[in-house]
């Protein structure tokens, strides 16, 4: 009797151990990386206390769903800080940089910069960015940032 | 007229105190000869009854002299009847001893008819969770109890019944919970505090689903939860629960925050005891946690009381008084998916606190044994603490509210329920101003039994909503249901009804923000109104097989929903037309091997859909699902708990996040030594991961034990 018992656990065991145990959600692989280039820092309204980088599959966006950003800002004390962005296999028509005024919620109306553009070349051309399941890593996304296109700042 | 009223009483009491004896006894477990707790004692056709207290003892005063049937029912427990003869103010002691079943058809549930009912003849859909289930669970809250009840899931901290809500942060309930039959929804949120009240004060609780809007009003659009609270014993009885817990390191090492040991506490304790006529039972419990992540923490403390007092002349009064308290840290959302137990930086170190006390009055009179009465007076105050850290900008909620109900049995084929039921709600915060709103609305329900086999039942509800300096919202609710048994051990039935569900003051008129979000006004909005119908057929094999299964349809018109406006982070309550929810609910229960394995298991397929996209709802799953095996051997016993909660095909905020159904483990064994469980429960066994709501994710493994006894 006993010797039964033994064998059906030991049964069990290797049944439980032989098994692949799914463990649900994991890290997410795919992602766009790159810098954020600011261009004219001296030109930074004092106002402006954070940046995001965000990925619009969908421009303009109908909804929140239409976006994925970075839910920490980017270093303001650098000029060329990096990012990544941890982002779902997706075609996004744009990707770029937002600010937040001190005080204020965030508008995503209020677009900094955009890949594709650089206002020091006088390039403005939006260019998509995909994250397919051969290439889930898109890096080298550079978003050129001109402080002085923000509403006082300069320009 | 308090004259007419007054004198109406006291003669009606004269006049049936003559004559009359008394019935007392113990409800036991026939096979261990354990006293069973919470059990009803019926004296068949008439509105005499009893529940059983901690030590299976109970007490019927006023019975009339002759024969009487007294019969016990409990759930999990074949029922038993005595026949009894009374002469004169006789006393009689009796003992019934109930024999375990699969069976739950002759459990009495008061939760579908607002009167004592077996689950065989109730039109409606029902389930129960019993103090002994929720014992071998070890739960930690009174919502945790509801997870494993077919239909029932749970999104975020919302509980859902049969797809009615989804997850709807700052949105009213559209389940309305009762404490002891008494509405506990906040007055400005419209939304249950699910710990009001210690899981451990909990007797059972009824879950009502479908049409319930005809007995209880606005807030019931797609069911009610009713807990029902123990009540005091005869003698002095001490119940304790220590229960400690550990986290586990999570499965993905990259979501590893900390080296400190992660880890949660729960003790309650109650002691109960009667002085003459008044019982009385007072608890004290407090459950804190590290959390498993950052900004996890919590502290809440409870303290609960309840009096009753068995007057002359066949009548009570309760008091019941519950008041918690929470500080907790904010756990919005992650960071990212890749450090999914970390908050935003902005997010460190928010916290909040809430606080909430409910206490009610109810004096219950039986005139004659075809006439009685219940009259309540209830108070609800709670500052539930809105999501953001802005809780010293609200006041607390404050819900006062009334009603008298009779319950008159012409003969004993007929039961009717009246009653007046009135709501004053008044609130205020910086984000929606001061609001008062009244609430008024008569019912009246009538249960015919046409035959053994043929029970119908018809019932009508007046709801009326008025915000003071708004217009009226009413509707007239009607309900009629069926229950038919066809054959020995079938049983067909049905319910056809309407719901109402007036907008809370929040969703109408909140304005806040946050760092990152904010809400928009929307003072048009319109009640939502639902018509709801579900037929069903419950059958049992062999007295050892229960199998049950139920097509529901739910029609919604102006579902109050939240939406996002994309060029700022901003939601907003809107009316969805019109939206359709339809399934097929399953449970089956059976036992084998001499009683020593049980298993339960049930299974829900849902169609939430909107009409005017023709897509699905929000935050529905399409699929649930809940198998629970359980093995008892002596004084030994193990079991599991699983659950299966289907992807959420629909979100609002981040759509293009991964989302992948839950599948959950829970693992427990235990030991009984006299009255006192030793037990290890394993929570989340295989440390899977899912959402529980948009960026949040499931609790990890963890590991408790936990000692449960009585004194």
């Amino acid at each position: 009797m006993n010797k039964k018992w033994l064998l059906t656990g030991l049964a069990l065991l290797w049944f439980c151990t032989a098994c692949e145990i799914d463990h649900g959600l994991g890290l997410i692989e795919s992602g766009i990386s790159g810098r954020v280039i600011f261009l004219h820092p001296e030109k930074k309204p004092a106002r402006v206390d954070a940046v995001r980088v965000v990925a619009v599959v969908n421009f303009p966006p109908q909804s929140l769903g239409d976006l994925v950003f970075t839910n920490t800002s980017i270093n303001l004390s650098q000029l060329t800080p990096s990012y990544r962005l941890p982002a779902p296999l997706a075609r996004y028509v744009l990707v770029g940089a937002i600010y937040r005024e001190k005080g204020k919620e965030w508008d995503y109306a209020k677009i900094l910069g955009f890949y594709g553009s650089n206002p020091d070349s006088n390039l403005y051309d939006i260019r998509p960015v995909t994250l397919s399941k051969a290439h889930p890593v898109a890096a080298g996304i550079d978003i050129y940032c001109d402080w002085a296109s923000v509403p006082g700042g300069g320009r | 007229m308090k004259k007419f009223l007054t004198l109406f009483l006291l003669g009606a009491a004269i006049l049936y105190a003559a004559e009359e004896g008394g019935l007392s006894g113990r409800i036991l477990d026939a096979s261990t000869g354990q006293p069973l707790p919470g059990a009803n004692i019926q004296i068949t056709g008439s509105v005499l009854g009893a529940v059983s207290d901690n030590r299976g003892q109970f007490r019927i005063l006023k019975v009339p002299a002759g024969p009487h049937s007294l019969r016990a029912t409990y759930i999990g427990y074949e029922p038993a009847a005595v026949e009894v003869i009374l002469s004169g103010a006789e006393s009689r002691e009796i003992v019934l001893r109930l024999k375990p079943t699969v069976i739950p058809m002759h459990q009495v549930v008061v939760t579908g008819s607002r009167q004592p009912e077996t689950l065989a003849s109730a039109a409606a859909s029902i389930s129960v969770m019993d103090r002994m289930a929720m014992r071998r669970r070890n739960l930690m809250g009174a919502a945790e109890a509801l997870q494993l009840v077919p239909g029932v899931t749970m999104v975020g901290d919302y509980i859902t019944i049969r797809g009615g809500s989804g997850y709807n942060r700052l949105g009213g309930s559209r389940l309305l919970v009762l404490l002891d039959e008494v509405p506990i929804l906040t007055s400005d949120l419209g939304e249950a505090n699910w710990n009001i009240v210690p899981v451990t004060e909990i007797e059972r609780m009824e879950v009502l689903k479908g049409a319930a809007s005809s007995l209880y009003g606005s807030g019931a659009i797609s069911g009610v939860v009713n807990m029902i609270t123990k009540q005091p014993t005869r003698e002095i009885s001490l119940s304790v629960r220590q229960a400690s817990g550990l986290f586990d390191e999570p499965s993905v090492p990259e979501w590893k925050w900390t080296d400190q040991s992660l880890y949660y506490h729960r003790s309650d304790l109650s002691v109960s005891k009667s002085y003459g006529p008044v019982g009385v039972r007072l608890a004290l419990s407090r459950h804190a946690s590290t959390g498993d992540r950052e900004n996890g923490h919590f502290e809440r403390w409870y303290l609960t009381g309840k009096a009753v007092w068995q007057l002359p002349s066949n009548a009570s009064l309760t008091l019941f008084s519950t008041y918690s308290h929470e500080q907790r840290d904010i756990f919005l959302q992650w960071l990212e998916q890749n450090r999914a137990l970390n908050v935003p930086a902005t997010d460190r170190g928010d916290r909040y606190s809430m606080s909430g006390y409910v206490g009610y009055l109810v004096y219950s009179q039986v005139f004659s044994p075809q006439l009685s009465g219940k009259f309540r007076l209830s108070f609800n105050q709670q500052l539930v603490g809105v999501p953001f850290n802005i809780t010293s900008a609200f006041t607390p909620a404050i819900g006062a509210s009334g009603e008298g109900q009779l319950t008159w049995q012409p003969s004993p084929d007929h039961s009717l329920s009246m009653g007046l039921d009135y709501k004053f709600d008044t609130v205020e915060s910086a984000y929606y101003g001061k609001r008062n709103a009244n609430a008024i609305s008569p019912y009246i329900q009538e249960i015919w039994k046409v035959s053994n086999l043929l029970h119908l039942n018809a019932g009508l509800r007046w709801d009326t909503y008025q915000l003071v300096g708004d217009s009226l919202e009413y509707q007239i609710s009607p309900r009629i249901g069926f229950s038919w048994q066809p054959a020995l051990g079938t049983i067909l039935h049905g319910s056809f009804g309407r719901g109402f569900r007036a907008a809370t003051v929040v969703e109408r008129f909140i304005t806040a923000g946050s760092k990152d979000f904010k809400a928009i006004p929307n003072p048009d909005l319109q009640p939502e109104r639902s018509i709801l119908f579900d037929a069903g057929v419950r059958q049992t094999l062999d007295e050892r097989v229960y199998l049950e299964a139920t097509y529901f349809f739910n029609r919604y018109v102006n579902l109050i929903e939240p939406t996002l406006l994309a060029s700022q982070l901003a939601a907003q309550f809107v009316n969805y037309p019109v939206a359709y929810i339809q399934g097929i609910e399953t449970e089956m229960r059976t036992r084998f091997w001499r009683d020593r394995i049980s298993l339960q298991a049930s299974a829900t397929w849902m169609d939430p859909r909107d009409k005017q996209s023709g897509g699905p709802l929000l935050y529905r799953p399409r699929f649930i699902a809940a198998f629970s095996p359980s093995l008892q051997l002596g004084r030994f016993s193990a079991g599991a708990d699983y659950r299966y909660i289907g992807r959420i095909e629909k979100v609002a905020v981040y759509p293009l996040d991964e989302r992948v159904p839950a599948k959950i483990w829970d693992l427990r064994t235990g030991c009984r030594v006299r009255n006192w469980d030793f037990q290890f429960v394993v929570r989340n066994a295989l440390n899977y991961n899912y959402t529980v709501s948009e960026r949040v994710l499931g609790e990890i493994r963890n590991y408790m034990i936990a000692v449960t006894g009585e004194i």
